[in-house]
């Protein structure tokens, strides 16, 4: 298989996405959307952007979400369709159907019928849904057909319904980082192998506040990150200055030196998990200025996702009166 | 004759090879500016004065394929016969251009591409995209002097 | 004050029966009423103090919940939250307060899935700041069950209160009067009556001196 991460294939796509990035908000209108009075004068503002044909419908404010949701379905199809290698976007995409499925799993053994489920998966709902009512999984990919059925299993066996969650957040990105090995592309490896190490700091933190054992923590822990689960289980149940420290070296350093700092004044990750999102931010940012390749399309998004990650937070925010610096320190570094 | 044949040759590569690479950069360009179009249809204007800049290697290379022409006769209608050693000399002078108008036209493409990409964020940098290409047409046009100070040196 | 009875000396005798246990009535309810006002003020002050309490940490809760939503799309939020870790098993029974049956709640969580486990959801799509929410929600559930105990509670007594007052009233007011008025008027036309045969007699007496 050729290698997928530069190509001139793409330079379609790129030259797309440059045009596309244009629209993308900026600092200057995010602070005004931070600085408006209520709400509605967000949506104001909102329709002077790509998101005025989305937020034109809404009865009120409160109606946002679908909103989002249909935006963000909306790149993500298109970059789909102008991509040279759609099965890349595919992989953007599983973590769509693997939702989708933790919900239907859920709604089946709770009795219930699952509500607000991403129709932009790779696998159509109707499938996933005889798949999850029946508990057959012989339609579904061969990877996928493992980890459901491995989810009935545990299931039926301990009615935990958090291992549903576990199992199907091991196997999303354990096929992230295998698919984007096989494919051959170094940089979207990258790419989730750092998303995975920085979800396992994140997990690390969680559970030793929560007072899980070792055991607990080593099902959690995410596979194929740059950091090895036995580095986490190693340092678990010690001082999180030692987490700190043994990470301040490496490339995290900063990012966990900070994270850490303020968890331990306020007992609030939030500043982390911003963190978090602001270093792959800066790591994809490279993607700004290659002309043909991959990055650019991650890049564009990612930068989408911050976006309506940083809409949502300013509308939730207004919402309930949420006072402007609570909003401002959460909000995400824009790609631009 | 087999000298005639050589320099034949040389013409042949002169035309061929910038005119492939001319082909690949103004096709890679021309990809890049159908995205920014797609999105953004004004922009066609200046996105097809990049997609033309790669485009001169292979003119270059056209000229140079006449100039051959013209000397070893096969325009004015009586060809010469060339020994081995000159047929070998034209194809020399010929190389510099071939080769340089190749490679040259492609990375032309890529630079103009990237330009385009540019233009996309910023249209006022129009001018500025166009020299970041333009830089690479120097080598492009060097070459072409080399070719062509090659072509008249030679006594044939 | 119209009083249509019969002024007999039956009649006179049951309304005084009835006068002393409506007076003793009255006073038990008095007594049922201060008592009961007693238990509400404690009542009162222990809902007040729990209620502030509650209030404190669900605020807090709330505050956090909306910081998670803030941080995370409706639909992950939805799916984290969808199965529930415990299920509580609540059984009411009956307090009496004063011959007041107030709810008494008594709860069992039951866990499901994994022994001790609030939270869940998996973590690679949740903020941690859901799990506060979490904690902070579910350290709140046994004193919001018992405040609406509370409350309950209150409320019945307070209903309770202004029954028994509205009954004291009545009978200090309006029962115990008109029947002391009623048989004030028994006694007078009793008497009356006494009076005039007696004057009948000594006028018989009279006639038939006069005769003899």
């Amino acid at each position: 298989m050729p290698a997928v991460d530069r190509s001139y294939a793409y330079a379609y796509a790129v030259g797309r996405i440059r045009a596309l990035e244009r629209r993308l908000i900026d600092r200057n209108r995010f602070n005004r959307m931070i600085e408006a009075p209520s709400p509605e004068e967000v949506l104001k503002i909102l329709a002077e952007t790509e998101y005025a044909a989305a937020m034109a419908g809404l009865e009120s404010v409160y109606d946002f979400e679908p909103a989002l949701r249909d935006e963000l379905g909306r790149s993500y199809l298109e970059l789909k369709k102008m991509s040279p290698r759609p099965e890349i976007i595919d992989l953007f995409l599983l973590r769509f159907d693997i939702h989708n499925l933790k919900a239907l799993f859920k709604a089946r053994y709770l009795g219930t019928e699952a509500e607000m489920l991403y129709s932009f998966g790779t696998l159509s709902l109707p499938l996933l849904r005889e798949a999850v009512a029946a508990l057959d999984f012989r339609e579904l990919p061969p990877r996928l057909r493992c980890a459901a059925a491995q989810v009935a299993d545990e299931f039926a066996l301990s009615s935990d319904s958090q291992a549903i969650d576990l199992i199907l957040d091991r196997f999303l990105y354990d096929e992230l980082v295998s698919s984007s090995r096989e494919m051959g592309s170094h940089f979207l490896e990258e790419f989730f192998q750092k998303q995975v190490d920085l979800i396992n700091i994140k997990t690390f933190i969680r559970l030793q506040r929560i007072g899980r054992d070792r055991a607990f923590l080593q099902k959690v822990l995410l596979p194929h990150g740059r950091l090895g689960p036995e580095f986490f289980i190693a340092l678990y149940g010690n001082s999180l200055e030692q987490l700190a420290g043994e990470l301040a070296a490496g490339e995290y350093g900063p990012l966990v030196g900070e994270g850490l700092r303020h968890w331990l004044e306020r007992k609030s990750l939030a500043r982390l998990e911003k963190l978090s999102d602001d270093f792959l931010t800066a790591f994809l940012q490279r993607g700004k200025h290659t002309p043909f390749g991959l990055e650019a399309l991650v890049g564009y998004l990612w930068a989408r996702e911050m976006e309506i990650k940083n809409i949502r937070l300013i509308l939730v925010g207004k919402i309930n009166r949420l006072p402007q610096e609570a909003i401002r320190e959460r909000m995400r570094h824009a790609y631009l | 004759m087999s000298g005639t044949v050589i320099a034949l040759l040389g013409a042949a590569l002169a035309v061929i090879l910038p005119g492939i690479g001319s082909a690949l950069g103004v096709g890679l360009v021309g990809q890049a500016a159908a995205g920014v179009v797609t999105e953004d249809p004004d922009k066609f204007g200046q996105t097809l004065l990049l997609q033309a800049l790669p485009g001169t290697q292979g003119i270059y290379g056209l000229l140079t394929g006449f100039l051959i022409m013209q000397r070893i006769g096969v325009i004015g209608g009586n060809l010469l016969d060339l020994t081995t050693g000159q047929g070998l000399a034209v194809l020399m002078a010929a190389a510099p251009i071939a080769l340089v108008g190749l490679l040259s036209a492609i990375y032309q493409g890529q630079a103009a591409a990237a330009g385009v990409g540019l233009i996309a964020k910023r249209p006022e940098e129009l001018g500025k995209a166009i020299i970041y290409a333009v830089m690479v047409e120097t080598y492009a046009v060097l070459s072409l002097l080399a070719s062509i100070m090659l072509l008249f040196g030679l006594s044939l | 004050m119209e009083i249509r009875v019969n002024p007999t000396r039956m009649e006179l005798n049951r309304l005084k029966r009835r006068l002393k246990m409506a007076e003793r009535g009255h006073k038990l309810l008095k007594d049922k009423r201060d008592e009961l006002v007693r238990q509400f003020l404690i009542l009162v002050r222990e809902n007040r103090e729990l209620r502030e309490r509650v209030e404190k940490e669900l605020s807090s809760a709330f505050a956090s919940f909306m910081l998670a939503r803030a941080s995370m799309p409706l639909e992950v939020l939805e799916e984290a939250l969808m199965y529930p870790t415990r299920r509580l098993e609540l059984q009411v029974s009956r307090r009496n307060i004063m011959s007041v049956y107030t709810p008494q709640f008594q709860w069992e969580a039951q866990k499901e899935g994994e022994e001790g486990n609030i939270y869940p959801y998996g973590y690679a799509d949740t903020s941690a700041e859901l799990d506060t929410a979490i904690e902070t929600l579910a350290r709140v559930m046994d004193q919001l069950l018992e405040l609406a105990e509370k409350e309950k509670a209150v409320q019945m007594l307070a209903d309770e209160i202004e029954k028994t007052r509205r009954r004291v009233n009545a009978l200090e007011h309006v029962m115990i009067p008109r029947m002391e008025a009623t048989i004030r008027y028994i006694t007078m036309k009793l008497d009356e009556n006494e009076r005039g045969a007696l004057t009948r007699l000594m006028k018989i007496k009279d006639v038939v001196r006069a005769k003899v």
